[in-house]
């Protein structure tokens, strides 16, 4: 039984300024399940990190309309819900913390929705574990390293208690073993807390375990599914100017050479494809 | 020898609670001619290092000689190493700072007493250089520029002073995939009919082995080896080291796993040449 | 730069570290307070005293204390310099045209500079043994009278640690366009006045462009952190006096008995 927490139904966003106008989504529908692992994969400008904003509110549609659990995003009395339901990681982690201490940052969210105190700190307790960073309860945020600040930015909106977690090109700024440590702590909370993720992101090796990939250009929607149907379609994948894992690259340079396999997706894949050459 | 580094360490803030050592008797020589990554976990000196070359962090223990000029001497001068040796900072279009892209690409000529005309001629070709029209942009605000553009036109503001050794510090980092595969061919085309010399850090394994001639591995402030790219990936424990195997390689020692013996190739060109002639073997 | 990386916390495990913020602050307004209540030179030095004990007993090194002096040293000599040449009462020891150097302007500029001494030496002794975020709490907590006149106690509270909290990262900035700049010829340190101001935009025009992007970042994720949900707004932490904080006002309040004492003359008991 799946339930759906996000729905988009044929929704329109342009950026207006007194200069010109920029698309941000054209005629979007697409809808979001409990406990999902959803990747939105697209270039810069194509519309992704538009869509996330309309999906907590941060923006309200010009034409369509977005549910959050039901609720629509424009209904002016529910907006902190939603976005407390809805919460956001963004790309650059020094930009996001607003305490010194890193107990005081996660406190943040839920003090400013009045939790007790002593919920507080429980959810602090727990934010932490979950993303691995209890020893670092009254550190500084400053020295930490690039996955470590996004680990504690995750750990800040798990402490409101969000149905969905949203990260917002969250791996861009960091290093291959900050890109890991992300991936893996939303990786887990998806499984063993059956939390819904929505990965942004323009790097398509992130978006191999997903359930669920949304590829976008230019502000629409050109291709949706798991990630091997999606891979699989090369002609989107150019449309979209992504970049193709190397051993799916590799992959399709042999079945355009006429060599019988199997699209791969990940180097195993590739390797098992090459061994079955017969 | 274009770079001799003799014996360098460095400590960061001597004598005080947060003192820590960053680097460990290094010593390295850079040839004329060759492409130099620098690789290492988060921490492991890799920054220190470069600031070293260029002047930036002030030397204090070791030797080090750039385009004969000599660092370890009382006063070197570091207009004329600067000058010879460009250096891009991590996300370097957060230095542009001119109104137009022309002063902006014109201040670092000016400051290594270019005239104001051959400063001008040495922006236009540094412009034209990273694949933009120079009339076309030269009097925009470089602000207004997207994020690939800003970051070509930061690189046409070192390249105009004609540095003979170029420096990159992760020139792909936050790009987008089409903004890094025309970063990286950027590159690829200044190497040899431009600069002579490029060094570049990277915790891109794939860029490293898609680059690199020569590869220097820093780890806790000491440089743990300085090898190439096929020594360092296919013989050396580099997972030990905090750091990953570029997939092509992966996909090499996941296939001699099985018993299949390619070639030891770096770059994804040659990985799908192996795999076609592989596979065409088969086939036949 | 980066020594100062986080304020000017100085860690250390001390009876002045575990002091409720509030307490220091409180004592560092008494101690203010009485220094300029000090007439005497007995009573500049019990305000001696009182300072040197507290700073062996924070566990501070003495030298890391004075080096906070160093900042404002300039001003400390300019003041006894100006208070020397142009105190003009009392019996004169030395004149040159309108400059005259006097007994009473040598022992006034003396007190003077013992003054400002004592302050920036208290002063510095609360930020090194608190960090910004306590010092913040202690604020907060110490204001929340003032809600009382509408003042908006936890929107200052919130814009001071978030002022804190950027410190450090536009530290760093500045120290990276600097070094950026540096490796594209430019010079900080060279030239006239002008020429230096000059120097200066290549690095403030960047800083102000990632100030106003990290404004527009950081107004995002208060939003999404449901900033301003609820006028009800709770507090994790909540700040306790411990018996040390008791023993820390006894003392306060007889260093400040004595001062007064002394500048009234124990009420002119002795």
């Amino acid at each position: 039984m799946s339930e759906t927490v996000i729905s988009v139904e044929n929704v329109s966003y342009t950026y207006k300024s007194s200069q010109n106008e920029t698309v941000g989504v054209k005629n979007l529908s697409l809808s979001i399940e409990k406990g999902d692992f959803v990747a939105f994969l697209g270039h810069n400008g194509s519309g992704k990190s538009t869509l996330a904003k309309l999906l907590n509110g941060f923006l309200l549609p010009d034409e369509g309309k977005v549910f959050v659990e039901g609720t629509d995003t424009a209904d002016e009395a529910k907006t902190y819900e939603i976005r407390s339901k809805v919460g956001m990681v963004f790309q650059n982690p020094d930009n996001q913390m607003v305490a010194s201490v890193i107990e005081d940052d996660i406190a943040f969210g839920p003090e400013n929705l009045g939790v007790e105190r002593e919920e507080i700190v429980r959810r602090v307790d727990w934010a932490l574990e979950t993303v691995k960073m209890s020893e670092y309860r009254t550190r500084t945020p400053f020295k930490l390293s690039g996955g470590q600040k996004q680990r504690i930015a995750i750990a800040a909106i798990l402490a409101m208690m969000p149905e969905v977690l949203i990260l917002d090109e969250s791996t861009a700024m960091l290093d291959p073993e900050g890109r890991k440590e992300v991936l893996d702590t939303v990786k887990r909370l998806n499984k063993e807390k059956n939390m819904t993720v929505i990965l942004i992101t323009h790097y398509m090796d992130e978006a191999l375990e997903a359930d669920k990939v949304f590829v976008f250009s230019e502000g629409s929607l050109i291709k949706g599914g798991t990630p091997r149907e999606v891979f699989s379609d090369f002609g989107a994948v150019e449309k979209a100017k992504l970049l193709l894992p190397v051993a799916t690259a590799a992959g399709k340079a042999l079945v355009e050479a006429g060599i019988k396999i199997n699209v791969p997706l990940t180097d195993e894949e590739l390797a098992e494809e090459i061994c079955s050459l017969k | 020898m274009l770079v001799e580094v003799k014996n360098l360490s460095y400590v960061y803030s001597e004598k005080t609670p947060f003192e820590k050592q960053a680097l460990k008797d290094v010593s390295f020589v850079v040839d004329e001619g060759q492409s130099v990554g620098i690789v290492g976990a988060t921490g492991s000196g890799k920054s220190t290092l470069v600031q070293h070359l260029n002047g930036l962090i002030r030397l204090k223990n070791g030797k080090i000689t750039v385009l004969d000029i000599d660092l370890s001497a009382k006063k070197p001068d570091l207009k004329a190493l600067r000058k010879g040796i460009g250096m891009l900072f991590q996300y370097p279009e957060y230095q542009l700072f001119a109104d137009t892209v022309a002063s902006d690409v014109m201040f670092g000529p000016l400051n290594f007493g270019f005239s104001k005309t051959e400063a001008e001629e040495a922006a236009r070709r540094a412009v034209n250089m990273v694949g933009m029209d120079y009339d076309s942009v030269k009097d925009r605000s470089p602000l207004e520029l997207s994020g690939g553009q800003k970051r070509r036109i930061a690189i046409a503001g070192v390249l105009a002073y004609r540095p003979k050794i170029l420096i990159l510090d992760e020139p792909t980092a936050g790009l987008d995939p089409a903004g890094k595969r025309e970063m990286l061919s950027l590159i690829a085309s200044l190497k040899g009919e431009e600069i002579s010399t490029v060094i570049t850090v990277s915790h891109n394994m794939d860029e490293i082995a898609e680059f690199s001639q020569r590869v220097l591995v820093m780890n806790n402030g000491k440089l743990l080896y300085d090898t190439t790219p096929s020594e360092l990936f296919y013989r050396l424990d580099v997972e030990a080291l905090g750091l990953s195997l570029p997939h092509t390689v992966r996909i090499v020692r996941l296939l001699k796993e099985k018993n299949i013996i390619l070639p030891e190739v770096l770059t994804e060109k040659d990985l799908v040449a192996a795999l076609l002639a592989y596979a065409g073997g088969r086939n036949a | 730069m980066r020594d100062v990386a986080f304020g000017q916390f100085y860690p250390a495990d001390s009876f002045v570290h575990k002091l409720d913020p509030r307490t220091k602050l409180l004592a560092g307004i008494v101690y203010i307070v009485a220094v300029f209540l000090c007439t005497s030179y007995y009573s500049y030095l019990a305000c001696f005293l009182f300072l040197v004990i507290s700073i062996i007993v924070s566990r501070i090194p003495i030298r890391s204390v004075l080096k906070t002096v160093k900042a404002v040293l300039f001003i400390i000599i300019i003041t006894v310099v100006i208070n020397i040449l142009f105190y003009s009462d009392g019996k004169v020891l030395w004149s040159w045209w309108k400059l005259t150097i006097t007994e009473q302007g040598l022992i006034f500029a003396s007190k003077m500079a013992m003054r400002l001494l004592f302050l920036v030496l208290s002063t510095s002794l609360i930020t090194l043994t608190t960090t910004p975020m306590n010092l913040t709490d202690g604020l907060e907590s110490l204001l929340t009278p003032l809600k009382w006149i509408k003042f908006p106690v936890h929107d200052v509270a919130i814009i001071m640690s978030i002022a804190l909290r950027f410190i450090p990262s536009f530290m760093e900035e500045i120290d990276k366009i600097m070094m950026a700049q540096k490796a594209r010829g430019a010079s900080f340190d060279t030239g006239g006045l002008i020429k230096r101001a000059k120097a200066l935009l290549p690095i403030l025009i960047p800083l102000f462009v990632s100030a106003f992007r990290r404004a527009d970042e950081l107004a995002m994720a208060l939003d999404a952190r449901c900033y301003n949900a609820t006028p009800n707004r709770t507090k994790m932490k909540k700040l306790t006096f411990t018996g040390r904080d008791v023993v820390a006002w006894v003392l306060t309040a007889a260093f400040l008995a004595i001062i007064i004492m002394l500048r009234t003359g124990f009420f002119g008991l002795l």
